[in-house]
């Protein structure tokens, strides 16, 4: 699964560590999660979301396997 | 159910998790004291046994008492623990660790079982013994967490 925390993150001059202080979790499981190492619970997701002030869709892009575009 | 308190989601009550490790860990040493104790009332080969046992828990239990003691007096410290133990990234990779663990600790007994059939039937014996018990207490665990989720 895709998703745009670094790009929002880096629009809103958010660092890595405020970003994780924020939601509760560490710098190292941000970092994971913007290089898509890791998905984020669906707590975690919702937390992110809240955070930016965005709903879960518009940051963690579900993509169907095998479905182009 | 107290299982779902090892799911990632779920948050741990940090002040109560170290309170509870230096209680055990007091308790581990006390062990390791008595088995330190021990080694006077034994045979040469049973006392280096308990020495070296009672050495090890003393040791163990002491230093993890110590760490979580600095845990709740350090405010800095016991933030950035929290934070980590909280982690859903790091609970997740830790009950990972564990199930990878378990599976390979099957296969290395299934292994075991066989090989040792042939060499000594009272080592496969153990083995088997060993193997059956780690398959029932995975079943419980499977019926438990069906319950659970």
């Amino acid at each position: 699964m895709k998703n745009r925390i670094q790009e929002l993150r880096k629009e809103r001059k958010i660092r890595q560590e405020d970003l994780a202080e924020a939601v509760g979790v560490t710098r190292q499981t941000i970092i994971s999660l913007e290089n898509g190492k890791y998905n984020a619970s669906l707590l975690l997701a919702h937390k992110i979301a809240k955070y930016f002030d965005k709903q879960i869709e518009d940051i963690f892009l579900f993509e169907e396997e095998g479905k182009c575009g | 159910m107290w299982l779902n308190k090892l799911f990632a989601e779920e948050p741990i009550d940090f002040e109560k998790r170290c309170r509870m490790r230096i209680k055990v860990g007091l308790g581990v040493g006390v062990l390791g004291l008595l088995s330190l104790g021990m080694m006077a009332v034994l045979g040469e080969q049973d006392a280096a046994f308990y020495g070296s046992l009672g050495a090890g828990l003393l040791v163990g239990g002491i230093l993890s008492a110590f760490r979580n003691r600095r845990y709740l007096r350090d405010p800095v410290l016991k933030k950035q623990r929290e934070v980590a133990e909280n982690d859903e990234r790091n609970r997740l990779m830790g009950l990972r660790c564990w199930a990878y663990a378990g599976y390979t600790m099957f296969l290395l007994l299934y292994a075991g079982v066989m090989i040792s059939g042939f060499v000594d039937r009272r080592a496969a014996m153990v083995l088997l013994t060993v193997t059956g018990v780690y398959a029932l207490v995975l079943m419980l665990f499977r019926i438990l967490l069906r319950k659970a989720m």
